[in-house]
């Protein structure tokens, strides 16, 4: 019998949870919402977008995973379906990371994508 | 309208897109989708750069103007719904709005040696524009944009006003002077002045560096969509094609193909016009034998000599 496929969805590493609950405790918004999101311009055509925000907006998106609040506005989650948030850390480590199936292409920095 | 004054009517399809553009969000997403730099737009300033895609093709080339608390914009012939549609596509949270002005505007263009003192019989009140600035005026106490730039590749006025006002402009033009120029005519000015169009030398087929479109980049603004791409072609010196002129003994088709003297593609006519002065065109060459002097053979019968395009001469200047 044909099981549903799992819905895509945003998720968000342990390690990059930590990270965020740290970053958002010095903040003094402990309470607060991670903001995630795309917006146009980089090499690539779509940067993401990462910012901590006392609410999410009526019509976002709300995930809910290792004691983070993620909010993402609809259009950006055409682009982040799928997508799981991990944090990189040590010298070499590059911070925040978006592992996202939808991204064909990625410029240099990785800082841009587009599907 | 090289000896004199030329006015041209710009509206008539394809016409010229006319979008105005407001938002607190809207010059820095132009910033981040276009090859200028964008960062300081002032009241009255005029500036053009291109949209290009994450490949570093050219969607479109924009001549902006902040005017009326927002931004007049002129996109090529039949291109204002693509303009459109791409900045919706990549606007998220933005703060912009764009109307397309296209239908309730009309667009006249006034060039040639005589344009300015034309423009002043006018315009009493007018002394002086300088090059890539608009101002709000009358003409036959009709209200309208004058817009100074690069027009058709050479120094031209821009109006832009109300469509019910077109006719009253016009003739006032003509009045003073302009004479009433054909889409033929302002086709031929184009090619002479080296001045490229899309879906001819540049689209998504090529990138702006290939149609030379360098006074529209900006080197150190920074990262901009296709920006990546734009400056390894630079920096490795990749370009494969550039736009050159092209005196030819023949009139041919656009499309036609250059050859070198050893039998290889060279490249292909792009636009072609026939002057008073002979053939001219403007080709898509290839790099390495893209200069000035050479002669190339025309498929199948022919010669064209290459030249540097006037129009990429006077802006090939790049922002340090």
């Amino acid at each position: 019998m044909a099981t549903a496929a799992e819905p895509l969805t945003i998720t968000i590493s342990e390690n990059a949870a930590n990270h965020v609950g740290a970053f958002m405790s010095s903040e003094g918004k402990a309470n607060g919402v991670l903001r995630v999101g795309v917006k146009g311009g980089g090499c690539s055509g779509l940067t993401y977008v990462l910012d901590f925000v006392d609410d999410a907006r009526e019509t976002d998106k709300i995930i809910i995973q290792n004691g983070v609040t993620l909010a993402i506005d609809k259009k950006s989650y055409i682009f982040l379906a799928g997508t799981e948030l991990d944090y990189s850390g040590g010298l070499n480590g590059k911070g925040f990371i978006f592992n996202n199936p939808n991204a064909k292409k990625a410029c240099g920095c990785g800082t841009s994508f587009s599907v | 309208m090289r000896d004199a004054c030329g006015v041209v009517v710009r509206d008539e399809a394809p016409a010229t897109g006319r979008l105005f553009i407001t938002g607190e969000d809207a010059l820095d997403l132009l910033n981040r989708l276009t090859t200028n730099k964008l960062e300081v737009l002032p009241e009255g300033q005029g500036i053009t750069t291109v949209i290009t895609n994450p490949s570093g093709r050219v969607v479109d080339l924009l001549a902006l103007a902040a005017l009326d608390n927002g931004m007049w914009s002129l996109t090529s012939p039949g291109y204002a719904q693509t303009v459109i549609d791409w900045l919706d596509m990549y606007t998220f949270a933005e703060d912009i709005t764009v109307v397309d002005r296209t239908d309730d505007t009309f667009h006249l263009t006034v060039a040639g040696p005589s344009a300015l003192s034309t423009i002043v019989a006018c315009t009493p009140n007018l002394r002086k524009l300088p090059l890539d600035t608009a101002t709000r005026l009358e003409i036959a106490n009709t209200p309208v944009v004058l817009w100074r730039r690069l027009s058709g590749g050479s120094d031209a006025y821009e109006i832009i006003g109300d469509v019910d006002q077109r006719e009253t402009v016009l003739a006032t033009l003509i009045g003073a002077g302009a004479d009433l120029t054909s889409a033929t005519a302002w086709e031929a000015y184009r090619i002479v002045n080296g001045m490229p169009a899309v879906d001819a030398e540049f689209g998504l087929f090529n990138n702006p560096l290939e149609a030379r479109l360098l006074g529209s980049i900006s080197e150190t603004k920074g990262c901009y969509t296709g920006q990546e791409i734009l400056a390894r072609l630079q920096t490795y010196n990749k370009v494969q094609r550039r736009l050159m002129a092209v005196d030819l003994d023949t009139l041919v088709a656009v499309g036609t193909k250059l050859m070198s003297h050893e039998g290889r593609n060279a490249g292909q006519i792009t636009s072609i016009t026939q002057t008073p002065d002979g053939v001219k065109g403007l080709a898509l060459v290839t790099s390495k034998l893209a200069i000035v002097g050479v002669t190339l053979a025309v498929d199948p019968a022919g010669t064209a000599t290459l030249l540097e395009p006037a129009y990429a001469l006077a802006t090939e200047v790049m922002d340090g």
